[in-house]
């Protein structure tokens, strides 16, 4: 029986840098590994002994692409700690700068990153040659998305106006209303795009996914919610079956296990140890009932108002949710009023919080203990990459012998392009360093 | 920008030795006396992508790492080599020169770019300090006076 070690060194078009080793005996699986090698970044114990005021800050610097689900999960969580509300202009600010974060990170990976998969280019770069229009279209998108985002946050990447409590400074109307025209054009071409992606030829590959998001009972989850699980099955469903789990409840209920090969930790749910997916997939199907009404009919036109398991369909659930963040913005940008105050203040108290909000990738929970005198004393990230790692080795487990007959080249990059699928963040995940002593 | 000859553009933010780009382009639309000169500034070098129409001759100034000792200088002409690996593989943007293949891959890059560089203090780059090192100052003024006069010959060439 032949072997074969297929090593991919570096994973190409992902967020960070992690590798992929497949040993195989004839069509079998040996072992898989997702490897993440990129230095653990020790984000938790940094923020022990500093200001809480620090931590979205500190925090928004984990990911470059996602700075905003740091920031949201973190103030959330460090709100709760300290008792304080935010006002209802607060909390759509929120909902909208989450919006910018959502289309710049979806319509990088849709148009960038993972569409070259189906269309047979090597990189985003070979594709523009052939689809010049939809790739300027992709960049457009994005654009927006990050002039949204620095409109509220003072700058596109790692913003700096997200406070606890509220917002440092609140936009001006005129600030956010020249945005509205670019953002009528995006909504068409997120329509556009989600009926491109959907065009795709996808592999036959369906898992009986474990699927996890944030749920909530009148609108798409970005800032808060239950924690939903759905058990794939047929029918439909919009998180009604799901089972909702308080967000208090996640780390009773879900576990991280420290794996050798990686620097991040793999996600399972405790009693089964099985893993999970979070993420678009999961995110639509748990709660395409509050998309937005045109995302909505998209959901249902391509199938997403019942179980959809198959993961190389995410390209085309992530585009959906690019048309909902576009039309909730716009819904946000059409109505803005300033929040006044634009923060609200707060007394330090000893304390503990938690907090979960819908990063692009998926589900990040925050978790920080405060002491009397504004100071955090521990604190907790579970980033939606970790959670999805052990389900991403699952998934290539099984994908693996459905391309098994191809050459080693063709079979590197069908692996390849399912982990793209899942658009992981490996600088967001990295928080292990597995230290071995050996004592004589 | 239809008709346009030549578009420079400083690239940069307000932070310390970051704004080199900045201040070298603010020099540039000074001195320039070319009529179809325009000079703009991006904190992303993807904003130049939107910039290009009508444009022949594109002049992109930046702060960077490892070009040698502080203040060293560079001159480059696209093409240069750009690694695979440089293709959207970082968490924040896309790098320079991803952004000039993209936009050479899209139709859209001028027949003649020109990139200069200025070597950053790496401390001053990163700190939140909005002032520029004040050794960087005549090295921007003499750097910001190369590129006017190449800009000068570019327009005199046939």
């Amino acid at each position: 029986m032949t072997e074969r070690t297929i090593q991919v060194e570096i994973l190409t078009r992902v967020e960070g840098e992690g590798g992929l080793l497949l040993k195989l005996r004839g069509s079998d699986v040996e072992r898989i590994e997702l490897r993440i090698y990129e230095p653990p970044r020790f984000f938790e114990a940094l923020l022990r002994g500093r200001p809480l005021e620090d931590v979205p800050d500190i925090t928004a610097r984990i990911c470059g692409i996602c700075p905003v689900a740091y920031q949201m999960s973190s103030v959330h969580a460090l709100e709760q700690a300290l008792g304080v509300a935010v006002s209802p202009e607060v909390r759509r600010l929120r909902r909208l700068l989450y919006c910018g974060e959502w289309i710049e990170s979806h319509a990088l990976h849709v148009y960038l990153l993972n569409a070259p998969d189906f269309l047979g280019f090597d990189s985003g770069l070979d594709m523009a040659s052939r689809y010049p229009e939809e790739v300027s279209r992709g960049l457009r998108m994005k654009k927006h998305g990050n002039q949204l985002i620095e409109a509220l946050g003072g700058r596109s990447i790692h913003p700096i106006n997200v406070a606890v409590g509220g917002f440092y400074r609140s936009p001006r109307r005129d600030e956010l209303e020249r945005l509205i025209p670019d953002f009528r054009w995006c909504v068409d071409a997120a329509i556009e795009t989600v009926r491109w992606t959907a065009s795709f030829d996808f592999p036959d590959f369906s898992r009986d996914y474990q699927m996890v998001s944030l749920i909530h009972d009148t609108e798409y989850p970005m800032n808060e919610g239950d924690v939903g699980v759905l058990e794939a099955g047929p029918g439909p469903d919009g998180g009604r079956g799901a089972e909702r789990i308080p967000v208090a409840e996640y780390e009773r209920q879900f576990r991280e296990d420290h794996v050798a090969h990686s620097t991040a930790l793999h996600s399972v749910r405790v009693g089964t140890g099985r893993p999970y997916l979070v993420g678009p997939l999961a995110r639509v199907q748990l709660n395409w009932e509050h998309l937005s009404p045109t995302a909505r009919e998209l959901a249902r036109e391509f199938g997403f108002d019942r179980t959809c398991g198959n993961p190389f369909r995410t390209i085309v659930a992530r585009s959906i949710e690019l048309v909902h963040a576009y039309e909730e913005a716009l819904e946000i940008l059409g109505s803005y009023e300033p929040a006044r105050p634009a923060r609200n203040t707060y007394a330090y108290r000893a304390g503990a919080g938690c907090a979960a909000t819908e990063a692009p990738r998926g589900l990040l929970f925050h978790r920080y203990t405060v002491d009397e005198g504004g100071r955090v004393r521990e604190a907790r990230i579970v980033p939606p990459t970790s959670q999805n790692q052990g389900q991403i080795e699952a998934d290539l487990r099984a994908w693996v012998p459905h391309v098994a007959t191809a050459d080693d080249a063709t079979l590197a990059r069908q692996c390849e392009n399912l982990v793209r699928c899942y658009d992981p963040c490996i600088s967001c995940s990295t928080h292990f360093l597995n230290v071995r002593v050996e004592r004589a | 920008m239809t008709g346009l000859r030549t578009l420079v553009v400083g690239i940069g933010s307000p932070h310390g030795d970051d704004r080199a780009g900045w201040i070298v382009a603010d020099r540039v639309a000074r001195a320039a006396s070319e009529a179809r000169v325009a000079v703009r500034i991006a904190r992303s070098p993807i904003e130049a992508v939107d910039w290009l129409d009508g444009v022949r001759h594109l002049v992109l100034c930046d702060a960077c790492r490892g070009l040698g000792p502080y203040g060293t200088t560079r001159r480059w002409e696209w093409p240069i080599p750009v690694d695979a690996r440089m293709d959207w593989s970082g968490t924040h943007d896309m790098p320079l020169p991803a952004v000039l293949a993209l936009a050479e891959r899209l139709g859209k890059l001028p027949s003649r770019v020109v990139i200069w560089a200025v070597e950053g203090r790496p401390s001053a780059q990163h700190s939140d300090d909005a002032h520029l090192s004040p050794e960087l100052v005549p090295i921007l003024d003499d750097l910001a006076m190369r590129i006017v006069r190449d800009i000068e010959e570019s327009v005199e060439r046939p």
